[in-house]
């Protein structure tokens, strides 16, 4: 194998195909890159066995057979080198490849590509194309609330289902909830309800390019396929039945109270300084028109006690929170003011923006901590 | 009907055989009276059973039969001490098929309760009688479909120290189940029923041996299952071995029998568990149901006054045997049961497990240990916050070897004068100020030595950190804290009958924790888990807290207990994770704070010390 390749789009495209590269895997050969390369143009592919990714990059000279290449030695190589195009070429018996640039010269231990585990051939069976950066919007709101425990494996994912009136977007870990309503994509329900790993999903926010460019969903049985100008991003889906989040979803919360999310968001961080650091609980005490945050330790003995003006006219009312959730969804709101809708101390209370994006409801939902009196 | 054994009149023992047979205390609770009585209904050929108590057994017990009953003359007969139809010479002791041979079990029973006999044999002819304190009381011929039913009320009623022995009626219950399950599963012909309270806990119909292990321990069981059958030497050893995903703390769910009679063995356990090798996580031991057959004169029941125990003639040969087997049985895994989480349809997955040219893989992956951060209760091991002080109780050796760490490193401390040092102080400033100490040394990942000034202690890092953790979340358990983060997606618990007694008599613990739950005939939805809980998978960790009750109930007198030492275990940092020099002395100086630093949870030693005087000696140095 051969090619030449200037070192700053090489190392652009190491650098998004490592984050596949398992950080511990029990198949070496999930280590490496493979190498597909025709005169001008090198494909490149990782996988974890779950996701796939693979780019496309133009070279020049490019002939030869197809090469595994240890994706963590390469990328290290470089990245140390300066701008100048580097070439690749396997030795003579063809178990090292030598990487040059200007006098630089290297060489690494590869292998056949024959062991890299090859994708599957699909047959599509539903389509769809939407904005990659209205994709990208999504998961960034979503994806802090997935589960990362493999023993429930499928709130490791986020479940896309694609309904008459929109699709529906919902993450959750079993203690908050996150749900996106997307109204521009109603009516695509040939793709029906998947649930996709959210690590396939931070690839497509983060390695797809650009944002005009729409990226096309092609769906596979228990596969899906990302793909968007060259780049491809392939995962399995995550088998299993999601949750009936629908049913959680309270109609009838009607404590509302309203306030300035900077502010809030401020106050809730700083009471959690003092909460304890197991659990972050801290106290929401609303009367009309004030909110009062407090949190205390017991342990450490420490205590923390905050006012907030807010507008509310509901119940007197106190419940609790873990300031961490609490935290990270006011983080991911982005409008001025934001909406609470309390039920009562025990049931789950549901945090809005107070204006949502163009054809979207957002919606997000938080389990209280019940007190022991 | 089946065939009825051939009937032999009841008859009193000669003396010299009666000292033959281990004499002692057959009768200990309400389940040894149920084993007795279906025992005896066994033996008389039944083929279904009814058992009914009341308070667990310790107020009512009945025990229906169809089988063979008895004639008037052999019943009055029966409940005489040393009364049998099963064996009537020293000779016959070697080969006895039946279950009971010793002809004791209804004297003793009759002796210890208000006891009611009620049979009728073939000819229809039967007898009714009533016996108290050992005398009878009255009787009356009875006539009516063939069958035995006995009813033994007040057991012990005349001996309360032994009745104040009995555990609650929940406890009792557990054990009647768990002595129906054995014989469930024994004779699957046979139909079973429990009735408890008014209410029927189970009706196993008469089935085959694999539905009637479904039947007692749930269908879903059967997945995980597999069959072995194999004959070597003249040992028959069929059943089934579990999975991976039936791996348990503790030895629960390992059911074994010799010739139909349900025993403990641990030569036979160990068998088993060597043939899993290293598949088998530490300390988890997997389901299995066994049965056992060969020549009886090659096993000796009479070892054990309830016969729970047996001896064999070739201890080495019967361990081989076994472990072969179960081993076979294992080898014979369809690979979809390799691992716990399965994608077996997933195409690039296999077509990697093709190009490793695998097809040897490991028979049973092991299970999967969630990282520690999903499970750590009340956080990981934090720096700590104050001086360690000692406890006052004295604990010789290891607790001088304790003081005199304890002297060196909080000399050490004054030595770089940082008596104004905050309460928490961050693991690089930890570091610094702990410069000038001697560092401690991490052995095999798994023990932390460190130098006092009279030696060495070194300490067993696992054991530690659960000692820090069980008192920790003990204290926690006591001063009711158990604020309870609610679930968004409530959780069903599908517990089996007798980890159904256990979780009830801990209900009122699990909630001081912060497990909250909603109860609705006799389902169990969790709907809380304590604040301090990392985890998505709260059934496990309470599935674990069972089994640790069921293996430590006789240890750990509190259910708070068995809840903590379970919980403690679990987030425990295991042997051969590496530890800094920072956490270990973390975990020193927690483990010092303890009330009691030098046993584990579970008895099991954290300290040994090693002094001068012994390194002295050995190197002899004088
Ligand atoms: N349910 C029954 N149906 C028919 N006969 C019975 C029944 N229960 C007891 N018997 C008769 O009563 C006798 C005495 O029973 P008992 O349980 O006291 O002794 P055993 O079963 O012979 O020996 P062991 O003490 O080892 O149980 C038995 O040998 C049997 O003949
Ligand atoms: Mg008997």
């Amino acid at each position: 194998m051969r090619f030449t390749v200037p070192q700053k789009e090489f190392l652009a495209h190491l650098q998004k195909l490592i984050a596949v590269v398992p950080s511990k895997t029990t198949h070496p050969m999930l280590n490496n890159i493979l190498f597909h390369v025709d005169a001008n143009e090198a494909r490149l592919t990782a996988t974890d066995l779950e996701v796939s990714f693979t780019t496309r990059m133009k070279i020049e000279g490019g002939e030869g057979e197809d090469l595994a290449i240890q994706a963590k030695r390469l990328m290290e190589i470089v990245r140390e080198l300066d701008e100048r195009p580097i070439t690749l070429q396997t030795d003579r018996n063809g178990k090292q490849v030598e990487i040059q640039s200007g006098q630089a010269l290297f060489h690494i231990p590869c292998e056949s590509a024959e062991t890299f585990p090859s994708l599957p051939g699909i047959e599509v069976s539903a389509e769809l194309e939407m904005p990659l950066e209205r994709l990208r919007s999504h998961i960034e709101r979503l994806g802090f609330a997935v589960s990362n425990d493999d023993l429930r494996p499928v709130l490791t994912g986020i479940l896309f289902e694609f309904r008459e009136e929109a699709l529906n977007l919902v993450a959750t870990d079993g203690h908050r909830l996150v749900r996106i309503q997307d109204h521009q994509l109603a009516g695509q329900t040939r793709l029906g309800s998947v649930i996709i790993p959210v690590k396939a999903l931070n690839l497509v926010s983060r390695g797809l390019e650009g944002s005009e460019a729409p990226v096309k969903l092609s769906l596979a049985q228990n596969h899906l396929v990302f793909s968007q100008g060259g780049a491809q991003i392939y995962t399995t889906l995550i088998s299993g039945r999601y949750p009936a989040y629908e049913g959680v979803i309270p109609q009838q919360n009607e404590n509302i109270m309203q306030g300035t999310r900077s502010i809030l968001h401020r106050a809730v961080k700083q009471a959690a300084n003092c909460a304890n650091n197991v659990t972050h609980q801290i106290n929401f005490g609303v009367s009309e028109g004030k909110l009062v945050i407090t949190a205390e330790d017991n342990e450490f003995g420490s205590r923390a006690r905050n006012e907030v003006d807010v507008d509310y006219a509901g119940e007197t009312l106190d419940i609790a929170f873990n300031a961490t959730y609490l935290d990270q969804m006011l983080r991911h709101l982005d409008t001025e003011q934001v909406v609470f809708k309390f039920g009562t101390a025990e049931r789950a209370a549901l945090l809005l923006p107070e204006i949502n994006r163009e054809a979207e409801d957002l919606l997000m939902l938080l389990m209280p901590v019940r007190l022991m009196r | 009907m089946a065939d009825l054994p051939v009937r032999r009149p009841v008859r009193l023992l000669p003396a010299a055989l009666i000292h033959k047979i281990a004499a002692g205390e057959v009768i200990e609770r309400p389940a040894s009276v149920v084993k007795e009585l279906v025992e005896n209904s066994l033996d008389a050929g039944a083929t279904r059973v009814d058992v009914v108590v009341e308070a667990g057994g310790k107020n009512f017990i009945q025990v229906e039969d169809d089988g063979c009953g008895m004639a008037p003359d052999d019943a009055r007969l029966s409940v005489e001490a040393h009364a049998t139809s099963k064996l009537a010479s020293l000779e016959e002791l070697d080969t006895v098929l039946t279950l009971g041979f010793r002809g004791e079990a209804l004297a003793t029973i009759a002796a210890v309760s208000r006891f009611e006999l009620r049979t009728v044999p073939a000819s229809g002819e039967g007898l009714h009688l009533w016996i108290a304190d050992g005398r009878l009381q009255d009787e009356a011929p009875t006539t009516g479909e063939r069958g035995t039913r006995i009813m033994v009320r007040n057991l012990f009623f005349s001996t309360p120290a032994r009745r104040k022995f009995l555990s609650s009626t929940r406890g009792e219950l557990r054990h009647v189940l768990i002595t129906l399950r054995r014989m469930g599963l024994a004779h699957p012909q046979v139909a079973f029923r429990l009735v408890s309270e008014g209410q029927e806990l189970f009706h196993w119909q008469p089935a085959s041996g694999q539905v009637r292990v479904g039947q007692v321990f749930g269908e879903h069981l059967l997945e995980h299952l597999l069959p072995m059958d194999q004959e070597i030497q003249g040992l028959r050893m069929r059943g089934w071995v579990g999975t991976v995903n039936t791996f348990r703390r503790g030895g629960g769910d390992q059911h074994l029998f010799i010739n139909g009679r349900p025993i403990v063995s641990r030569l036979v356990n160990h068998a088993v568990m060597a043939a899993y090798g290293h598949t088998l996580p530490r300390e988890q031991s997997p389901f299995f149901v066994l049965f056992l057959e060969c020549d009886p004169r090659r096993v000796d029941v009479n070892v054990h006054p309830a016969k729970r125990e047996v001896r064999f003639d070739d201890e080495q040969g019967l361990h081989a045997l076994v472990q072969r087997a179960v081993e076979h049985a294992l080898s014979q895994a369809p690979v979809a049961s390799l691992s716990p989480r399965q994608t077996p349809e997933d195409p690039l997955a296999l077509a990697m497990e093709r190009d490793e040219g695998a097809g040897r893989l490991l028979p049973f992956a092991p299970a999967p240990t969630p990282p520690s951060r999903q499970d750590s209760f009340l956080g990981p091991v934090q720096a700590p916050r104050d001086l360690p002080f000692l406890p006052q109780e004295k604990g010789g050796m290891a607790r001088e070897g304790l003081r005199e760490y304890l002297a060196s490193a909080h000399a050490a401390r004054e030595r770089f004068g940082d008596d104004a040092a905050p309460a928490v102080v961050s693991l690089e400033e930890e570091e610094r100020r702990r410069d000038g100490e001697p560092g401690l040394f991490q052995l095999h990942r798994t023990y932390i030595m460190a130098q006092t000034a009279s030696g060495l202690i070194i300490v067993d890092q696992h054991v530690a950190h659960e000692r820090i953790l069980y008192e920790r979340c003990l204290r926690a358990l006591r001063s009711m804290r158990g604020n309870s983060q609610r679930l968004l997606f409530p959780q069903p618990l599908e517990l089996g009958e007798e980890d159904r007694l256990i979780f009830e008599e801990l209900l009122e613990a699990f909630m001081q924790m912060g497990f909250t739950m909603e109860m609705s005939q006799g389902d169990v939805l969790l709907t809380g888990i304590p604040a301090e809980l990392r985890t998505v998978h709260p059934e496990g960790l309470i599935q674990d807290v069972l089994d640790q009750f069921r293996i430590e109930a006789g240890l750990l007198p509190e259910p708070g207990q068995a809840l903590a030492a379970s919980v403690a275990c679990k987030a425990a940092i295991k042997a051969g994770q590496p530890l800094n020099q920072v956490e270990m002395r973390t975990l020193l100086d927690e483990l010092f704070a303890c009330e009691q630093p030098f046993t584990c949870p579970h008895g099991r030693p954290v300290v040994v010390t090693l002094g001068l005087g012994e390194l002295n000696r050995r190197f002899d140095r004088s």
